[in-house]
């Protein structure tokens, strides 16, 4: 990241009095956490300190200005208004819908404002060494699994200041082991929902798959503005109240073979701002699989980047956003080459309408070791109304000769040839628009690896779209 | 009583540039007509106009069909009305499938049903049956019916793509736009024995066309023949013929010296 470092700025976070040091201590000892994980927010902190905050000066940041984010009106903790519950059935419907009840599930966790609430494990997976839990029992369960890869070699609190808030502050998300070739065929399902104004989270999710492991998460991101109440479509005061913050980090551990699949369905309420820092490290041969739904908050700004380190190794991206109202989703992803005959192959498509905005920016990055590697990333844009504006903005940066790279953008109108063809049809204008979009969206569903995935952003697509349901 | 499309004195321009020059013309249910004249004389747009194209912009005339002049309507409520198009040059629309789009135009202009809801309208079924059978009569394989419309169809497929949709949606006239051009002999052979099964007492068709070749198989009850933007002639199907072997020279020249 390029930071410019200015003295006159001050910084919004530290300002706000909300997220101070001894806040980062109180939580590691109410959580009754062991000196190292202590000692790991206190570096974090200590990064987010120096890290200036970003700003419309920052490169990748130019397109997304982060200002009418009210640091202090956010809690750094609040409680969950959701009991814990034994039994899926328990548990709100809005929670049930997002695990997917009545599918098969590997497991099944609930998160409410960082608190589990629910979770289950499929029988035998246990005995053949599967951990699939909250990260904050991980800690107290597994302390030589997170010790050693918790924030250690794949995202660091150095990458940014929303990874080192997060690093300081974290609370709540999955973790997950899959011992050498073990072959998992149901996803596990998370589902991490947000209550109340004002509140802030900081999930964070590890993903260790060794050898041959074979494996798929599923995670959704709901929001409630009221607890226990549905979630509420009032637009936004002007000065910030009602906002609410999701700081997550999802770190990924591909071993030698193995098989990584990794969905996100974000559906957070309008009044979110949303911060990511999700990484896959790729050993040897392994694949990674990003399956994403970007459809809520208020402004999104998500880093998805791949690290391919092992020879052979590969990552493949199916995403699909779609902006409306006010909304701002910003994505960012890094494919970087770095072992023999890596591969790439990433597809973002994304509609805006009303006074939305998207940007995306991706970067296939090819070090010198990275010899025959094959890189393929395309982003399209659907603006559906005259207010909205998408940037699209892919790079190359190639330092090796035998390969082949290549990336696509398009920001673009429906066709009115194409309406008028459909109208030819008897279809009605209206209709033929959302079957047009459907479309646009469809090469990416056609490569989603997860139907209950695709099922739901088909859905939440017509639904963006207004009509009947289907 | 049969339905009848009548143009009348229909004057069209396209990007400030006036196209059709007071046309003439009327097609009723069960008759064949053919529309033959130079590239450019304004036949496409006769029928994008027909089909309320926005890009064309009607100046003056009006087209009557079932009792309405139908320049007021919506395309989507023309081709409700019973009008269709098959287009010289079809759209690909990917990411949209051939069936699910069949399915959505069935409903809209046979169930009744326009909100692009995939339940309802026409049982699926009866869908079902009917998409095969008028796949069959055209000769087509099952999987287009997968596949997205018009998407990587070659030219002769997206021409036999059009016949089905005028097949399934069974209107009382339909234009056909060289839907004979970029067919081999086989094809066009298999298209017209398709447009002679759905013709009959109760389509009247408009086949726009270069060549005598299609008029082989279907025959016309009436040739006319179009020469910057107007109809200078008309005559049974021995006017084709003759057109055939003369070209339109005299024609054009005619309606240079007439004007
Ligand atoms: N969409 C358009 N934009 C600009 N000009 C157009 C458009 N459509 C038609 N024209 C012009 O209108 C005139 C008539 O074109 P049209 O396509 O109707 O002819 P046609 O008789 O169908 O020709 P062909 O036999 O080549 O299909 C031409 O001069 C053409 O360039
Ligand atoms: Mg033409």
């Amino acid at each position: 990241m390029t930071s410019q470092r200015n003295t006159t700025t001050k910084d919004p976070t530290i300002e706000a009095g909300v997220f101070t040091r001894d806040a980062a201590t109180a939580l590691s000892e109410r959580l009754n956490e062991p000196a190292w994980m202590k000692e790991k927010r206190q570096v974090a902190w200590s990064i987010f300190e120096e890290t200036p905050m970003p700003t419309t000066s920052d490169e990748d940041w130019r397109r997304t200005d982060i200002r009418p984010l009210k640091w202090d009106r956010l809690r750094p903790f609040a409680e969950s208004s959701v009991k814990p519950a034994s039994q899926l059935a328990d548990l709100p419907d809005y929670l049930r819908a997002a695990l997917d009840e009545g599918q098969e599930a590997a497991g099944r966790l609930a998160l409410v404002n960082g608190q589990v609430v629910y979770h289950e494990l499929a029988e035998g997976l246990a005995a053949q060494g599967v951990i699939f839990t909250d990260m904050n029992t991980a800690v107290r369960e597994h302390p030589d699994l997170v010790q050693k890869y918790f924030m250690t070699e794949c995202v660091a609190p150095s990458d940014g200041k929303f990874a080192a808030l997060n690093g300081a502050f974290w609370q709540g998300g999955t973790f997950i082991y899959v011992p050498e070739e073990v072959e998992i065929k149901q996803p596990f399902q998370v589902v991490i929902a947000l209550e109340g104004e004002g509140t802030a989270i900081f999930p964070h999710t590890l993903i260790v798959a060794e050898r041959f492991a074979n494996v798929t998460c599923i995670e959704e991101t709901v929001s409630r503005r009221d607890a226990g109440l549905s979630h509420g479509d009032a637009s936004l005061s002007p000065d910030g109240g009602g906002q609410a913050l999701n700081d997550g980090v999802v770190e990924i551990i591909a071993g030698d073979g193995a098989q990584v699949r990794y969905a996100e369905v974000q559906r957070w309420g309008d009044n979110v701002f949303n911060f990511n820092t999700k990484r896959a490290i790729h050993r040897p041969d392994s694949v990674v699989v990003w399956e994403m739904g970007q459809l809520g908050s208020r402004l999104t700004k998500t880093y998805v980047d791949d690290i391919l380190t092992g020879n052979g190794s590969f990552a493949k991206f199916n995403g699909v956003y779609f902006a409306s109202g006010k909304q701002h989703i910003d994505l960012d992803t890094l494919a970087h080459h770095i072992g023999r005959g890596t591969g790439g192959d990433l597809l973002l498509k994304g509609a805006v309408k009303d006074n939305a905005r998207a940007v995306f920016q991706g970067m296939i990055r090819i070090d010198p070791t990275g010899q025959q590697t094959d890189s393929y990333l395309k982003n399209d844009n659907l603006l559906l109304s005259d207010h909205t504006r998408a940037d699209s903005i892919p790079s190359l940066k190639i330092d090796a000769n035998d390969v082949r790279a290549s990336h696509g953008a398009t920001v673009g109108r429906i066709d009115e040839e194409h309406i008028f063809y459909l109208q030819s049809r008897g279809i009605p204008r209206d209709v033929a628009v959302r079957i047009i979009v459907k479309g646009f969206f469809a090469s990416v569903f056609d490569r989603m690896s997860q139907e209950r995935v695709r099922e739901k952003l088909a859905a939440a697509v017509s639904a963006k779209l207004g009509g009947p349901r289907d | 009583m049969a339905s009848t499309l009548t143009i009348k004195d229909l004057r069209v321009s396209v990007e400030g540039k006036l196209i059709l020059k007071g046309l003439n013309l009327e097609v009723k249910q069960g008759e064949i007509h053919a529309l033959m004249g130079p590239n450019g004389s304004g036949k496409s747009t006769l029928a994008y106009s027909l089909m309320g194209h926005p890009k064309y912009k009607v100046e003056g005339g009006e087209v009557w069909f079932k009792g309405q002049n139908i320049l007021e309507l919506a395309p989507d409520e023309r081709a409700r009305l019973g009008l269709f198009l098959a287009f010289q040059y079809p759209i690909a629309i990917p990411g949209v499938s051939m069936a699910n789009f069949l399915r959505t135009a069935v409903n809209a202009v046979k169930g009744g049903k326009t909100n692009g809801n995939g339940g309802g309208g026409i049982p699926i079924a009866e869908f079902r049956k009917m998409l095969t059978e008028k796949m069959e009569l055209l000769q087509m394989d099952k999987s287009f019916a997968r596949r997205y419309l018009n998407d990587g169809f070659s030219g002769g497929e997206k021409k036999r793509a059009e016949i089905l949709q005028m097949a399934m949606l069974e209107p009382e006239i339909a234009i056909l736009d060289e839907t004979d051009s970029g067919l081999d002999i086989d094809a066009l052979r298999i298209v017209s024995e398709g447009v002679n099964t759905l013709a009959g007492p109760h389509m009247g068709v408009l086949i726009i066309t270069h060549y005598q070749r299609i008029l082989n198989y279907v025959k016309p009850d009436f040739v006319h023949v179009m020469v910057d933007g107007q109809i200078i002639a008309s005559g049974g199907s021995e006017l084709a013929h003759q057109l055939e072997a003369e070209g339109y020279d005299r024609y054009v020249k005619q309606a240079a010296g007439g004007s």
